[in-house]
């Protein structure tokens, strides 16, 4: 395993290895990347981050496509090749280049990732499904995934950053970006089932053109560090948004989702529902804001975030905002946050089942209630399981 | 069955307290509830009516201070309540708990799977089949007026009042306990939900004669329905009187002041 070291600051990645061949806009960017210092995040371990040691690499991505005529899905290569002009029109128009430096590497060095194209009343009725998995320890990973859903079109997209057992760092920043085009439906899950070595930094925002839905589900369960600020904005009348959300971190996981809803349109709706559960030194994050505009006006827009505690040592924040600056709206958020309650454990005691078993079944009780709503089954069992495999 | 490995509940001298409190509620029980009959418990509120059913399934909230009860050669006091629970002892709550994401179908399949389990086997092996399961299920929940929609409720979440002890005694009639206890069964039911329960009761008992019954209730009302064999009445703590069902209809028309002022005299009420 080839290892470079960083040339300038200690925030920058090591040189790509040998066989990632930048061009001279790829090398150019990725000097503006190292330029950029680290973002100051107050809630987001950044220290434990060893950028030096690890190098960019590709060949990550694995895709499933159902057969669907009109449908375009291709690798991001294969796409700069095919449709040059839809890769233009679309990529970075969501997510800002430099957002960050970790968003600007991306910018700079991403290779692995898909173009997903829906033209105008087609409807996938299969999912597509993207898998970026870190190929081993040490490696940096750079997946991009780009949707766009023309007019009336449905599609559904399970996006999973994964690896397999690490023995040291790696990291995964992605960038998703999704246009729906007017009256499209679109559903996006996105599953993190990292390595608790790796580290995840990212960013995905979805744009909703006039009476566009999407159901959104976004669900952490793995990486040492996760990091992801994430946007829709409801730019059409009428567009609506159904968003999911669930964290379970334990062991010292930090595991932080930062949704913005923008609300822009006339008449757009929004439930942002987030359920967390934090054991061991476990802290999870929910950094949530919805943003009402002054041209909302008949905004319906509701957040709720819920977390459970089952260690006294497992931390959590929740940081529901809420700017409004229209005056026709109906807006509003909660959080709550408890342990698990001594007479449900003893109430399932009292009927045979043993504390760790009835801990279990309240635990997966509490996310149910959220995974329910997912309209996938084979997705629904796949998260609790997921959530079962660390109770 | 030999003596020492009674199927009789025999508690012995118990004394009870909250946990990290000095006053004790129950101050010296003695009770046997004998197998196949039913026994009741009635009491005037704060007599230890709900400490004494708590104690017996274990709840943590309640520390035993000294006594035993002793059922199938076992103090139970002394073990888990899953333990309790496995030796066929079952509680039907006054105030039955919600667990939200919990359907009641997986809730009552998991209870049921956990008696049947033992120790050192693969639960797989000993687990109910699910075609099995289903049909005992749907079979109990016609006998307690249940829509089948009930199974795919969360537990006990938005239940009624009837609803919740319409539900405990789905979960005995699948557990088929040997002694179970009902804490103030009938409180807050109407008189239709009480004939539902009550007769729920009943039939899970004729199923299953050997089972012992305690019924523990404020009221005489459920004791029209549910015929005791015994009566007990618990006032301040302790067992002061014990009769035949004709104790349920006399406190029912004098009142329970008629045995305060025989027990502890005028001063006391």
């Amino acid at each position: 395993m080839q290892v470079h070291n960083a040339r300038q600051n200690g925030a920058s990645l090591a040189e790509p290895q040998d066989s990632m061949v930048l061009t001279a806009d790829q090398q150019i960017a990725l000097e503006q990347a190292r330029g950029i210092p680290l973002p100051v995040w107050k809630r987001t371990r950044l220290d434990g981050l060893e950028v030096d040691a690890l190098y960019p690499t590709f060949g990550a991505v694995e895709i499933q496509v159902p057969a669907t005529p009109g449908l375009y899905v291709a690798d991001l290569q294969t796409a700069l090749r095919e449709k040059p002009e839809l890769v233009a029109k679309y990529r970075g128009k969501a997510v800002a280049d430099d957002k960050n430096k970790f968003i600007a590497y991306n910018a700079a060095l991403a290779r692995d990732g898909v173009v997903i194209y829906v033209p105008r009343n087609v409807e996938v009725t299969e999912p597509i499904r993207v898998t970026y998995r870190v190929p081993q320890a040490g490696a940096a990973i750079f997946p991009r995934t780009l949707v766009v859903a023309e007019a009336n079109s449905h599609v559904t997209v399970i996006e999973e950053f994964t690896s397999g057992p690490l023995d040291k760092e790696a990291l995964v920043i992605p960038v998703s970006e999704i246009w729906a085009n007017d009256g499209a439906h679109v559903r996006f899950m996105s599953l993190q089932t990292l390595d608790p070595h790796a580290s995840l930094i990212g960013a995905q925002t979805a744009i909703l053109d006039r009476d566009a839905n999407i159901f959104w589900m976004s669900g952490a369960v793995g990486a040492d560090v996760q990091h992801v600020d994430m946007a829709v904005r409801l730019t059409g009348n009428g567009s609506a948004l159904d968003w999911l959300g669930f964290t379970f971190a334990t062991g010292k996981q930090n595991l932080l989702w930062a949704p913005t809803v923008n609300h822009v349109g006339l008449s757009t709706t929004a439930q942002i529902t987030w359920k967390s559960a934090v054991a061991d030194t476990g802290y999870a994050i929910f950094d949530g804001m919805i943003k009402i505009d002054h041209s909302a006006q008949g905004t319906v827009s509701d957040l709720r975030d819920s977390v459970l505690h089952l260690s006294p040592a497992a931390r959590s924040d929740s940081i529901p905002g809420l700017e409004i600056d229209a005056n026709e709206v109906k807006a509003g958020h909660g959080s709550t946050s408890g342990q698990v309650d001594e007479e449900q454990l003893f109430y399932l005691q009292a009927r045979g089942l043993n504390r760790r078993e009835a801990l279990r079944m309240i635990v997966l009780g509490f996310f149910a209630s959220v995974v329910e709503r997912v309209p996938l089954e084979d997705v629904r069992d796949r998260v609790l399981e997921l959530i079962d495999g660390k109770l | 069955m030999p003596n020492q490995l009674s199927s009789n509940l025999e508690i012995r001298d118990l004394h009870v307290r909250i946990a990290g409190e000095d006053r004790e509620i129950l101050k010296g029980i003695n009770l046997t509830v004998e197998a196949g009959k039913i026994h009741a418990i009635m009491g005037p509120n704060g007599s230890g009516k709900s400490t004494l059913a708590y104690t017996l399934a274990g709840h943590p909230r309640y520390e035993v201070i000294s006594g035993e009860a002793l059922y199938h050669g076992e103090n139970v006091l002394e073990l888990d309540p899953e333990d309790r629970s496995r030796l066929g002892i079952f509680l039907a709550f006054q105030y039955p708990v919600a667990v939200a994401g919990v359907s009641v179908a997986n809730f009552l399949r998991a209870a049921v799977n956990a008696h049947r389990g033992e120790q050192g086997k693969d639960p797989k092996t000993t687990a109910m089949p699910i075609a099995q399961f289903r049909k005992m299920m749907q079979s109990q929940m016609q006998l307690l007026e249940m829509a089948p929609e009930f199974q795919r409720r969360y537990l006990n979440e938005g239940f009624s009042g009837g609803e919740k002890k319409r539900l405990e005694i789905l979960q005995m009639a699948m557990l088929l306990p040997s002694m179970a206890i009902m804490d103030e069964t009938d409180s807050g039911l109407d008189i239709d939900a009480l004939r539902i329960v009550a007769n729920g009761v009943n039939t899970v008992k004729e199923q299953n004669p050997e089972m012992g019954v305690l019924v523990i209730t404020h009221y005489q009302r459920l004791l029209n329905y549910i015929k005791p064999d015994r009566v007990h009445v618990l006032m301040d703590g302790l067992m002061v009187r014990e009769g035949g069902p004709e104790l349920a209809l006399e406190l029912e028309s004098k009142g329970y002041d008629f045995i305060r002022e025989e027990v502890f005299g005028n001063a006391s009420s």
